[in-house]
């Protein structure tokens, strides 16, 4: 799945309807914008597209909706493998929501599912992950980047039942029971019918019925023999009957035709008168033709006397005419005159013509030059006017250029120095500084001088104490001594005896000495003990006096040191400003050094700073002078040249003036001669009228001579034509006559009354051609049945057959054929039945060997059955998957850090510090960014296993939302190049955060910008 | 004019929990000492002046301090952004950096508007430092805008760089020194491991090819590890890092360059060590002999231990940690775990091959052919159910 345009309106901060956001063309990009603009609120639109629900949605969908809208709707496209798909939900305030989800065909939406419930099915379907899985691996939310690693063991054994689609070894298992179910029924099923249905079939019963066939099949071949003798006889008989019936039939025809002998006669007589009127009717028609044509000859000679006296009038007509015409030719010569004087003007239209053009294109040339010379004569005002303007400005610019102070020797003098007052600058201040330095290591000797002062006199007064002390201690001492002499004086005090020898002289006891009274000695020995003691103390107090001592002297030596070294840099750095001083003072020289300023650099300095100035204003003064100059030589160029032009201009106006008369004088001299001829305005169009008239007058009088003549011919035409026609209508009406006499005589001679008897009768052609045909085939007809007749009783000689005798053999013959047919029933059976029996033996074979192929696929599916169930495989498989997703992502969790690696035992991450002895910490103790670390190899691992397991999801976009605000600079560089890893393989990765280091490492960035009216979204690619 | 190359300070920079400032301290108060003594006129660095787009104030304070030394001091520098910089920042400071004779260029730029710095000595002579700063592809390009095409944008950072050092040195003359400065991959260095992963590699190696042959010397920033970059048409090094920022550089020699140029001749080139900073080390050593030579070994810079071990210790790390405090890093090292006969199934295996793999693990015997294609079967029907 991998999101490719996002658009929202009224969905939490984004009230407004945003512009798609464009996602298809990102890969790593970073979602940044201020706390609170809604940079979550975009992975939340992506979950709530596909899911209808997010992450930190408490009470239903209506929260989603933003404060002050009724309404809100997310749109999404997106692609999953090679297809698009478009995503939409709706809701508003206090009802539910709407869902549509449409493939995108070539732009084109075709709709995949409508309605919240479908829409929901289907996404599960496409992108194959639930919710829980979704929001794991493919947008991690915030505060939910941990939950994988941190999340419960069972929690987590489903994400990665989802995650590598173990649905369908689910629903392979369920398969595999379903069909081992049904093959132990057909298993079952086939046993029973083996035993049961196929028990009794045995080769002996076969044998038995084939035996039977064999005596069946005998019976039956005799059985056929003896029905086709019968046959054949019957047959023979049977085509004897059909004579005897023939010959019966033909007596009954010949008994019909006779009876119409008489009608056959009557025709024949018709026929014959019909013959007889033939030759009469050519006759009768031809009297009939001869009348006709009188009438139309009478007719014609009719019509030629009115044309005669019409053509006769048109005569007179033309006669009338041609004498008008006569008298109107009278008026010609005056014409043809005055034709010739209009002829004899036509040379002097042409220069007519050419000289008003001349004239006319001399006068355009003159008012042309006219106004150029008006317009060079105002450029001329102008630029003499600038010319004098400039001319002022030169004299102001060098009056003030005269009056600017600039010394060009003091300036080369103070640039040389520059770079010397910059070092003897810099140089002082070093001095300064070392000095203030060897001061403070002189104070600091002073003090440490005192110092060591300080503890020589203590030092002393221990010395003294200690003598005192150690005197002390002698005195307890030899105190010590008295008193442990006297116990040993008053213990041997107590031993002596009067008489016996002193255990100390040897010398006899002659006197006891009196008892000797001796302080205790346990009080002498706690003052030895003090004294000692105190002696002891004072020596190391008086040793670590001294080492102070020591070190104090020391440090007075270090300070001294330093304090002579400082000095001398002192010293050094004062003789480098002096030796500096005195180069600059050189450089310079006296006139130089008269600024204002405590020491030579600075006024130094300050004067090169004001003889800059000096010099800037001086040539700038000088540049401005330069430049007004040129300018003013550019206008006098410019004033001579219009100047110049506006003389030119005016002498040519004058000579086109010239031109312009002299094209007029000609053109009124050829006017002249014109008006002497005509007043028409046209001579040209005068004449062609003249001329036209002419020819209109001659054309007519041709015209009435022609007429006459023509009329003449044509009268004398006419009357020949009368009087033929009158001829030729007279001997018609006598050839009419005569036909008719002589048709009437022949009618009479053949036999008719009158020309009515010899029509009626006529026959027409084919009336009479279809009585010969009837009366032909009536004696055919009859003679052919006469023929058969005999035919048929010489054949027969008396042998009839009659009906019934004929039907008792046919009965015989059917029954003999029925007992042959049940014969064959019978063999037909008996096969049917060995064929039967043949089968079952086959169909037992069979099944037997379905049986042994059942079993075998029994066991098999059986296996699987149990073999994936989801405490073997796929516990086997979750197991496999779990080592090489902590393998994995400990390797990636390695090169992220550096340092860490992951370990799973007992249902929990744990993490190993390898920098610290392989430390193992459990993963609710790890820091946010080795918890993020942690994650993000988990999460990258996660997706890279689910990319390689077969036919699992294809998760090829990845959103992170963490702030990030916690991390350490170490961490978060770590961090942040793990991040700038990640877009290997085409992956997109969008990252939330507000951190612009962040940001500012990633290729494009999303940014959601916070406004009054709403939250807004744009894209920046860097 | 005496020029000093150094680069990839990475001032501020915490590793394994170390502050390693004090160390870098050390070694600009030499350095510093060293310009001074030795009156160079320019130093060039060559980018990744600090470790972080944010470094830590006192990180600031001591490059700035050491900008301000030699600059009164009468150094000139000029600074070009790495990939750990942020160009922004650097830009910042680079402008108040002006005063002390320091020119920091942040961002590509145009010969004419700052990407070509020209340099004067105290005796005179003249040099002109063409200056590119780390930029990733697409920035590059758009900053440089040569063509104003947008699919120039698409193109390689080697085409890029190419483009705008050909673009820069336009700008060398007879009369100048003539130097490059880059922070960038150059194809064929050899690399410490410790730079960002993320800009090494195809996408952001220069060819030697883009460098020009017209330059006295070309000071490359990126690599740690110092070295001579013989298939460069012009004398080009690396700098490298004066600290050994990580083990993968432990036992290097770490050095800048002086370099002794004039106009119209070819450049005399030395290295000179740096002085201060502390060594890595990576020791192997049980606990009896870290007891023994733990006073020796205190002295001897950062060190990586591994510890020979026959089970886990939870107290080894701070054992170790408590004799020799200059550890940074414990790792211990336990016997070889005898591996497990199971043959497992490769990673992505195909359902069957896991299925057969189970099958021998629980089973302990293949399944029969038959078995295997009724699986196959099952598995076939359910996708193509899954798919309808």
């Amino acid at each position: 799945m991998r999101p490719l345009r996002l658009t929202v309106e009224g969905f939490t901060c984004f009230k407004e309807r945003q512009a798609p956001l464009d996602l298809s063309g990102l890969e790593l990009f970073a979602i940044a914008g201020p706390t609170g603009a809604g940079k979550s609120s975009l992975l939340d639109a992506i979950i709530f597209a596909l899911y209808g629900r997010v992450p930190r949605m408490r009470r239903g969908y209506s929260e989603l909706i933003s404060l002050g809208r009724d309404r809100m709707s997310v749109l999404l496209d997106f692609r999953v493998g090679q297809r698009e798909f478009r995503i939409t939900r709706t809701g508003r305030r206090a009802r539910s929501t709407e869902a549509q989800l449409d493939e995108l065909v070539d732009g084109q939406e075709r709709s995949i599912a409508g309605g919240v419930q479908s829409v929901d099915n289907e996404v599960l379907r496409l992108l194959g992950l639930r919710y829980e899985a979704f929001t794991q691996a493919v947008v991690l939310p915030q505060g939910d980047f941990a939950r994988f690693l941190k999340s419960q063991p069972r929690e987590r054994r489903e994400i990665l039942r989802d995650l590598l689609r173990f649905q369908v070894y689910e629903r392979m298992r369920k398969n595999a029971a379903d069909c081992s179910r049904s093959l132990e029924l057909k298993l079952s099923g086939v046993r029973e019918r083996l035993r049961e249905d196929y028990g009794e079939v045995s080769p002996q019963q076969i044998e038995e019925l084939e035996r039977r066939l064999l005596t069946l099949d005998k019976r039956n071949h005799r059985a056929s023999e003896e029905l086709a003798s019968l046959q054949s006889k019957v047959e023979e008989r049977r085509a004897r009957y059909q004579r005897t019936r023939e010959l019966v039939e033909k007596r009954i025809q010949l008994v019909r035709l006779r009876k119409r002998q008489s009608q056959i006669e009557t025709i024949e007589e018709k026929l014959a008168a019909a013959r007889r009127v033939a030759p009469l009717l050519p006759l009768m028609e031809g009297a009939a033709a001869a009348e006709r044509r009188s009438e139309d000859d009478g007719q014609r000679a009719l019509a030629a006397s009115h044309a005669l006296r019409k053509v006769r009038a048109d005569h007179e007509d033309a006669c009338r005419r041609l004498e008008d015409a006569r008298r109107q030719g009278e008026e010609l010569p005056q014409l043809e005159r005055r034709i010739r004087a209009l002829d004899e003007l036509k040379g002097l239209f042409a220069p007519r013509e050419s000289a008003a053009r001349r004239r006319d294109q001399a006068r355009a040339r003159q008012r042309e030059l006219a106004g150029n010379a008006q317009g060079a004569e105002d450029e001329e005002k102008k630029a003499r006017q600038r010319v004098e303007l400039l001319a002022r400005d030169v004299h102001a610019a060098s009056q003030k250029l005269a009056g600017l102070q600039y010394d060009r020797e003091l300036d080369r003098r103070l640039d040389a120095a520059r770079d010397a007052a910059s070092l003897l600058a810099a140089h002082r201040e070093a001095a300064v500084d070392a000095l203030a330095e060897a001061k403070e290591a002189e104070g600091r000797v002073s003090g440490q001088r005192r110092v060591v002062s300080g503890k020589k006199t203590g030092v002393e007064k221990i010395r003294k104490l200690l003598h005192r002390l150690t005197r002390a201690r002698q005195k307890v001492e030899d105190e010590r001594r008295k008193a442990e002499e006297e116990h040993a004086a008053a213990h041997l005090r107590g031993a002596l005896e009067r008489g016996k020898k002193c255990p100390v002289c040897e010398q006899p006891v002659t006197k006891l000495p009196p008892a000797i009274q001796v302080a205790l000695l346990d009080v002498t020995a706690a003052r030895l003990e003090k004294a000692r003691c105190d002696e002891d103390r004072a020596r190391s107090e008086m040793a670590r006096e001294g080492e102070a001592e020591a070190h104090a002297q020391a440090v007075f030596k270090m300070a001294q040191d330093e304090a002579e070294k400082a000095e001398r840099k002192a010293a050094t750095y004062q003789e480098t400003v002096e030796r500096l001083e005195r180069q600059l003072r050189e450089i310079v020289g006296e006139q130089a050094d008269d600024g204002r300023g405590a020491t030579l650099e600075v006024r130094i300095l300050s004067a090169i700073h004001r003889v800059a100035r000096e010099r800037e204003a001086y040539e700038q003064a000088a540049g401005r002078q330069d430049e007004l100059e040129r300018k003013l030589l550019e206008s006098q160029g410019v004033l001579d040249k219009w100047s110049q032009s506006s003389q030119g201009l005016r002498q040519q106006a004058g000579e086109a003036q010239a031109s312009v008369q002299e094209a007029e004088d000609e053109l009124a001299r050829l006017e002249g001669a014109i008006a002497r001829v005509t007043r028409d305005p046209d001579p040209v169009k005068e004449r062609d009228r003249l001329a036209a008239r002419k020819e209109k007058i001659e054309a007519s009088r041709v015209k009435a001579e022609e007429a006459e003549r023509r009329t003449a011919a044509e009268f004398s035409a006419a009357s020949k034509a009368q009087e033929e026609a009158e001829r030729t209508a007279q001997e018609s009406a006598r050839r009419a006559l005569e036909a008719r006499t002589q048709a009437r005589e022949t009618i009479k001679n053949a036999g008719f009354e009158e020309e009515g008897a010899v029509r009626e009768a006529v026959l027409a052609g084919e009336e009479m051609s279809l009585m010969e045909n009837e009366i032909a085939s009536y004696r055919q007809e009859r003679h052919a049945a006469e023929q058969r007749e005999a035919e048929l009783e010489s054949e027969l000689a008396g042998e009839e057959v009659s009906e019934q005798s004929q039907g008792q053999a046919e009965e015989e013959l059917a029954l003999r054929r029925r007992d042959y047919e049940d014969g064959l029933k019978k063999k037909a059976e008996l096969e049917q039945e060995v064929k039967e029996l043949r089968r079952r033996g086959e169909r037992a074979a069979q099944l037997s060997t379905q049986q042994a192929v059942l079993e075998q696929e029994f066991s098999n599916y059986h296996r699987l059955a149990n073999d994936l169930r989801s405490e073997n495989f796929q516990a086997y498989l979750l197991e496999e998957a779990f080592r090489e997703l902590v393998a994995g992502a400990s390797v990636r969790l390695a090169e992220l850090s550096g340092r860490y690696t992951l370990e799973y035992k007992q249902d929990a991450f744990l993490v190993l510090d390898q920098d610290n002895a392989g430390e193992r910490r459990s993963a609710d103790t790890l820091s946010g960014g080795e918890t993020f670390l942690a994650s993000l190899a988990l999460a990258l691992e996660l997706s890279e296993q689910v990319q390689r397991a077969a036919g699992a999801v294809n998760l090829d976009s990845l959103f992170i939302d963490e702030g990030f605000g916690t991390l350490d600079p170490e961490t978060l560089d770590t961090v942040a190049s793990a991040i700038e890893s990640l877009h290997v393989g085409g992956r997109m990765v969008g990252i939330i955060t507000h951190i612009p280091e962040l940001t500012q490492r990633l290729p494009a960035c999303v940014w959601v910008e916070k406004h009054a009216e709403g939250s807004r979204v744009r894209q920046e690619v860097f | 004019m005496r020029i000093v190359h150094t680069s990839d300070w990475h001032a501020g920079r915490v590793w394994k929990r170390i502050d390693r400032l004090p160390e870098l301290a050390d070694v600009l108060e030499h350095l510093g000492d060293f310009l001074e003594s030795q009156r160079i006129d320019l130093l060039l660095m060559s980018g990744d002046v600090f470790d972080s787009g944010a470094p830590h104030p006192t990180a600031e304070r001591l490059v700035f301090g050491f900008l301000k030394r030699i600059g009164r001091a009468g150094v000139q520098s000029v600074v070009i952004a790495g990939n750990h910089d942020s160009p922004a920042r650097l830009q910042a400071w680079g402008t108040l950096a002006e005063l002390v004779g320091v020119q920091a260029v942040a961002f590509p730029r145009r010969r004419q508007d700052g990407g070509l710095i020209e340099v004067g000595s105290r005796s005179g002579e003249r040099a002109r430092v063409a200056a590119v700063p780390f930029a990733a592809p697409r920035r590059l390009i758009s900053a440089l805008d040569l063509s104003g095409e947008e699919t120039r944008a698409k193109q390689k950072y080697d085409q890029g760089m190419r483009e705008i050092i050909a673009h820069l040195v336009g700008g060398f003359e007879a009369e100048t020194i003539n130097l490059v400065m880059a922070h960038t991959h150059l194809q064929g260095a050899i690399v410490s491991g410790s730079e960002r992963q993320v800009h090494l590699g195809e996408e952001w190696a220069t060819t030697p090819q883009a460098l020009p042959s017209t330059a006295h010397y070309i000071a490359l920033g990126h690599i740690h590890r110092p070295q001579r970059m013989e298939s460069a048409p012009a004398p080009a090094h690396y700098a490298g890092s004066p600290l050994q920022l990580d083990f993968g550089e432990a036992g290097e020699a770490k050095s800048f360059l002086l370099i002794d140029a004039r106009a119209r001749q070819p450049a005399h080139i030395e290295r000179v060590p740096y002085q201060g900073g502390l060594p890595l080390r990576s020791l192997r050593k049980n606990l009896d002999e870290l007891e023994r030579e733990a006073p020796r070994l205190s002295t001897q810079g950062w060190l990586r231990v591994t510890v020979p071990m026959s089970g886990a210790d939870p107290d080894l790390n701070s054992r170790v940690r408590r004799l020799v405090p200059n550890v940074v890093s414990v790792q211990i090292e336990l016997p070889e775990r005898a591996e497990e006969d199971r043959s497992r199934p490769p990673p992505g295996s195909q359902p069957r091959d896991l299925y057969l793999a189970y099958c021998r693990e629980r089973h302990h015997a293949p399944p029969e052919k038959e078995l295997a294609e009724t699986f196959d079967r099952l598995l076939e029907e359910a996708e193509r159910d899954n798919a309808t």
